[in-house]
């Protein structure tokens, strides 16, 4: 038998309880709306209505072991990372399409392009290493092969020398991560050098031939 | 003399070329032998003619006794590097044909092919395990290979690829030829290498296979102080496949024939 009092206390916590959780419910949404009123003071950059520019991308073709360069019209960001970032997704966008002499899977290629001073450069002509940070899917769907694999390193190094003359060497990551190889082949691990590593065929505009692509280390002395 | 570069402990990182390592003590000759499965390291010098001692590939062991008897024919041997294995597929060629397996059994009929020529030839793997880039390199160098073949395949493009390494080439008057880098070993062999895809090639267009040639930075090709050359074969056209057995028959012909082309052109150099 439960005393009088001892129910009447019982009775007392509970509305209690359920009175102060109402009260908690109500003062949340008051804070939420307060915090809700404040204006936003981070600074937000101003959209820019940019309009579309020239830009040259070196197209591979899987048949003939081809570089062949194509003019095109792309609505790119000012900022220089964001507009290389930009620039190799298009790039990119174009072997995804159906018909691609260099078929490749429609993701997301790079994720990120870090670009770093490179300290031996000459002070009046600054030149930059660019890091790319490739998407894991994008390496994932990548077809194997030696020729495959070269010819993609291939059309990131010439569209980026063709569009970013300050752009000297290039490094390669996936995922924030080194990686040994791109797809079991092409060494992802070293340094690309964009004068030596891109086919430079005669004539500046003319499409680079199977036997010019010659990617050149960088001196024996500089490996690491 | 006809230089020659290893790898062994102390030098990790770089290929002393004219230098060899005489014992079978140090690293790359343990993982060397670990390599070579089924086969007993040797204890006789390659040569019969040779009073030097010789670095001495376990490959050797396989020889057979009549072909040890010409000392004149025993100086040539091919590497043969069926690429990938193991964990490693490579290419998938198609759903049930990963590309170590491709390579594994080209480089088998090659070889069978070039011993029934009286040319020797090693593998760097005879079954299914996974070599990386500098075991594979190590193999090359310990043999002393007159023409280390990397064979690859791949569904993309057609006919037959050839790739040499991208290195610039260091001259023999070039100081920095004594000691190159691991990583740069073949930049001493360059002029070689393109010889022997020159032969390549010629007998790969006397089949009327499509040959495409090109330079590439790959690995373990950069590694090897040996002429070599990276085979990469692709599908003849589009009603072709890889798995054609007439057209595996033409490649394997044609490879045998610029093999035995490449012994010639290799006996004339100084």
């Amino acid at each position: 038998m439960i005393p009088r009092y001892q129910k009447v206390i019982l009775w007392v916590l509970l509305i209690s309880s359920v009175l102060m959780a109402a009260y908690l419910i109500r003062m949340r949404a008051r804070t939420q709306d307060r915090l809700a009123a404040i204006p936003d003071s981070a600074p937000m950059p101003i959209p820019v209505e940019t309009a579309p520019v020239q830009v040259k991308l070196l197209i591979a073709n899987d048949e003939d072991g081809s570089l062949a360069p194509v003019e095109q019209q792309f609505a790119l960001p000012t900022e220089t990372t964001t507009r290389a970032r930009t620039l190799l997704n298009d790039l990119f966008a174009e072997y995804a399409k159906s018909g691609s002499p260099h078929p490749l899977a429609p993701v997301v290629a790079v994720d990120d392009v870090f670009l770093l001073p490179v300290p031996e450069s000459n002070a009046a002509h600054p030149q930059q290493m660019a890091v790319i940070n490739l998407d894991g899917s994008f390496v994932d769907h990548h077809p194997s092969g030696i020729l495959v694999e070269n010819l993609t390193l291939l059309s990131i190094l010439g569209t980026l020398q063709a569009n970013f003359p300050q752009i000297a060497q290039v490094r390669f990551l996936v995922d924030g991560r080194p990686r040994a190889t791109l797809a079991g082949h092409a060494d992802l691990s070293r340094t690309y050098l964009t004068a030596n590593d891109v086919p430079q065929a005669p004539g500046s505009d003319a499409p680079a031939s199977q036997d010019a692509q010659s990617p050149a280390k960088q001196p024996a002395e500089s490996q690491p | 003399m006809r230089a020659r570069g290893v790898r062994w402990a102390g030098f990790s990182n770089w290929v002393p070329i004219g230098l060899v390592c005489f014992g079978c003590l140090c690293p790359a000759h343990a993982k060397q032998s670990q390599t070579q499965t089924g086969t007993q390291p040797a204890t006789n010098p390659p040569s019969a003619t040779s009073s030097q001692p010789q670095p001495v590939s376990p490959g050797l062991a396989n020889i057979p006794a009549a072909t040890q008897a010409r000392p004149t024919e025993l100086r040539f041997l091919v590497l043969l590097d069926p690429a990938h294995g193991g964990t490693d597929m490579g290419a998938m060629l198609d759903p049930a044909t990963p590309e170590k397996t491709y390579t594994l059994a080209l480089a088998e009929r090659l070889r069978a092919a070039l011993n029934a020529r009286g040319i020797r030839s090693i593998l760097t793997r005879t079954s299914d395990v996974g070599l990386d880039s500098d075991a594979r390199a190590t193999i090359a160098n310990h043999s002393r290979a007159s023409a280390c073949i990397s064979l690859h395949a791949t569904s993309t493009g057609n006919g037959v690829h050839l790739f040499t390494s991208s290195l610039p080439a260091v001259t023999e008057a070039d100081p920095r030829r004594a000691f190159l880098p691991w990583q740069t070993a073949q930049a001493a062999y360059e002029t070689s290498s393109l010889r022997l895809e020159s032969d390549v090639d010629a007998a790969m267009t006397q089949q009327h296979i499509p040959v495409l040639t090109a330079r590439t930075s790959i690995l373990p090709l950069d590694s090897m102080a040996c002429p070599a050359v990276d085979i990469e074969v692709a599908p003849l056209d589009a009603t072709t496949p890889l798995s054609d057995a007439g057209y595996q028959k033409k490649v394997l012909d044609a490879l045998d024939a610029a093999l035995v082309a490449w012994r010639s052109d290799w006996r004339q150099q100084p």
